[in-house]
């Protein structure tokens, strides 16, 4: 059941879009529309993230993947959303690149029944990372996850960042 | 104050209509504190508000038009995250040195700002940078970038090839095989090994027990369409059993060519020679060959030296030797460098016999060396070794031995029977 009282913002910004005429093109568009938030207390939600985390850092992808909701949405990766597979393609790919990937929280995020994990991961540069060659190099880079909770305590939405730039430079020694 | 979650909600509203949509970065100082913490500026050895300006300005030329999607905007304490998607079309300026591609481009923007006032004070997180190489055509993180010819590839595998054997970093070696990779040329004297990536390894693996300070150089490497040749050279201490011989703590170095076929990125076949009996040979197992050079070749060097120097012509130990040979001579303890020592010590003697002849006994090759048995004659004209010039004709022997490479004499050892000339000098008296 929808909570009336509680909304979240959604807007969409149009900027110079083609064959607009131009006060469109200046225009703002966004609106209030109601969400219908899952009821959870704050510590379960704090334990959620504690235990995805924990997961991750035993890199332990088989059981960071089945605390998604078989109908989550992977709002990561381009094209369309792959569900649980977001948790192989990036989890996986930094895996391989850097084996002893490990994560570090700067802080947990929580707002109703989304968390945001604003942390760092830490590794060494032993596998293909794009197109660099392993070179031994480790690195520390900024990263962001974010994931909604559906009513079975499950994630239902998951996002993922991290500044790959930083990476590259730091394990090809550039910057 | 923006104390309220949707207060500062209303910040980042407010910072998008007034800076954003109608691109006033110059006003951005409103919203973004001189002394932000920016963790994720996109472009580096630039001031955080700066950066942020730049990026922002490059993005607006790139994209002409651009469509932000926030789907959620949360809020805890200070902090406020905007989870959002951005859509544009990479058909404004070039970017990155790349020309417009035309294509659209939808990818997530993250961000956490934190907001303890009216202005962000810190940041971490934006766009999916390697997201938007991959939609729009931007040759980064290995996306859209210009087909590399074989022999760029080659290089690279080759590289890899040789690094990760001297690191002992074997699955990063076979990474350069394909799968399905087979070698024609087995391991010699492997009976157990067969020819398939397996195979391979396992030969790896003993060479890398046999010899675990192995180290390899690639000399050369040849790349003609899909064929390639590998020169490598190595070397290494025989600390393990090989081949069945036990180890014999001694120092090997040997010479290599691998034949691949080149496809799809990696050394799909081939074949390999390695000079195995030359490793045999260092071992002490089986007698190392008589002779490994061209013996007439090295002997009339030799020869010719003999007689330009019996004419007087100094030069000719440039001819002969290179440039850095090394002189170990029994006077002198250690090694001497250059050819201006054997120009040094021939003046000296000419000087103190005028008619100083050399004359070759015998020759005797061995491998990269060959000994000359010398017999030395000349008048006592001049002083010698502070001795005055006696107007004896006086004779001695002696024996050098140089080691060759490419033609010339790149070391040489020499022993002279200077008791017997210094006993015709008069300065050692005889005995008996």
């Amino acid at each position: 059941m929808a909570d009336e009282s509680k909304y979240k913002i959604f807007w969409k910004l149009t900027q110079t879009e083609p064959n607009a005429p131009f006060a469109e093109q200046r225009g703002i568009n966004y609106h209030a529309y109601p969400v219908d938030d899952y009821q959870i207390a704050r510590a379960d939600v704090q334990a959620l993230a504690n235990q995805y985390i924990a997961n991750i850092n035993a890199h332990n992808l088989d059981a960071a993947k089945a605390m998604l909701d078989d109908q989550c949405k992977e709002m990561t990766m381009p094209g369309e959303p792959v569900t649980k597979a977001g948790i192989d393609m990036t989890y996986g790919m930094l895996l391989n690149a850097f084996p002893d990937l490990n994560m570090t929280i700067i802080q947990v995020l929580i707002d109703g029944d989304m968390f945001v994990i604003n942390g760092e991961l830490h590794g060494t540069s032993q596998g293909q990372f794009y197109d660099n060659a392993p070179t031994g190099r480790s690195f520390v880079t900024y990263m962001i996850e974010i994931f909604k909770i559906t009513n079975n305590n499950k994630f239902i939405e998951r996002y993922f960042w991290y500044d790959a730039m930083k990476i590259v430079r730091a394990i090809t020694g550039t910057g | 104050m923006a104390s309220t979650p949707e207060e500062k909600r209303a910040v980042i509203i407010e910072y998008f209509t007034t800076v954003v949509i109608p691109r006033h970065l110059d006003i951005i100082t409103k919203f973004i504190r001189d002394d932000v913490k920016e963790h994720s500026a996109p472009i580096i050895n630039m001031g955080a508000v700066e950066a942020v300006q730049a990026f922002l300005g490059m993005m607006f030329d790139a994209y002409p038009w651009l469509w932000y999607d926030c789907n959620h905007l949360l809020v805890d304490g200070d902090c406020l995250v905007l989870v959002s998607f951005i859509e544009g079309e990479f058909s404004g300026n070039p970017l990155f040195g790349t020309p417009p591609t035309g294509k659209k481009f939808r990818i997530p923007n993250l961000e956490v700002i934190c907001i303890p006032e009216n202005k962000f004070a810190e940041h971490w997180g934006g766009i999916d940078l390697p997201g938007l190489a991959y939609q729009t055509g931007l040759p980064m993180f290995g996306f859209n970038a210009p087909p590399k010819d074989n022999k760029e590839i080659v290089q690279q595998l080759a590289n890899q090839y040789i690094d990760s054997m001297n690191k002992g970093d074997i699955d990063m070696t076979m990474d350069v095989f394909a799968d399905s990779f087979i070698d024609h040329q087995t391991v010699p004297g492997g009976a157990t090994l067969g020819n398939t990536k397996a195979d391979v390894r396992k030969a790896h693996e003993m060479l890398a027990t046999s010899f675990p300070d192995v180290q390899f150089k690639l000399e050369d490497l040849l790349v003609d369409g899909n064929q390639v040749v590998m020169r490598v050279s190595g070397n290494g201490t025989h600390k393990g059993a090989f081949f069945g011989i036990p180890p014999t703590n001694k120092h090997i170095q040997w010479t290599g060519v691998r034949l691949l076929r080149f496809e799809d990125g990696k050394f799909a076949e081939g074949t390999s020679e390695l000079d195995q009996v030359g490793i045999l040979q260092q071992m002490g197992i089986i007698p190392s060959p008589p002779s490994m050079i061209d013996t007439e070749g090295e002997k009339a060097v030799i020869e010719k030296l003999v007689t330009a120097l019996n004419e007087g012509n100094l030069d000719a130990f440039d001819d002969a030797m290179t440039a850095d040979v090394i002189f170990h001579l029994e006077s002198n303890p250690a090694p001497l460098k250059g050819t201006k020592w054997a120009k040094m010590e021939d003046g000296m003697l000419h000087a103190a016999f005028h008619d100083f002849t050399r004359i070759i006994e015998s020759m005797t090759v061995t491998g990269d060396r060959i000994a000359c048995q010398m017999h030395y004659k000349g008048t006592h004209s001049g002083p010698y070794m502070g001795i005055p010039g006696t107007g004896k004709v006086l004779d001695w022997s002696g024996v050098t031995i140089d080691r060759f490479e490419d033609g010339k004499i790149v070391e040489r050892w020499v022993n002279i029977d200077r008791f017997t000339l210094l006993q015709q000098v008069g300065l050692i008296p005889s005995f008996g």
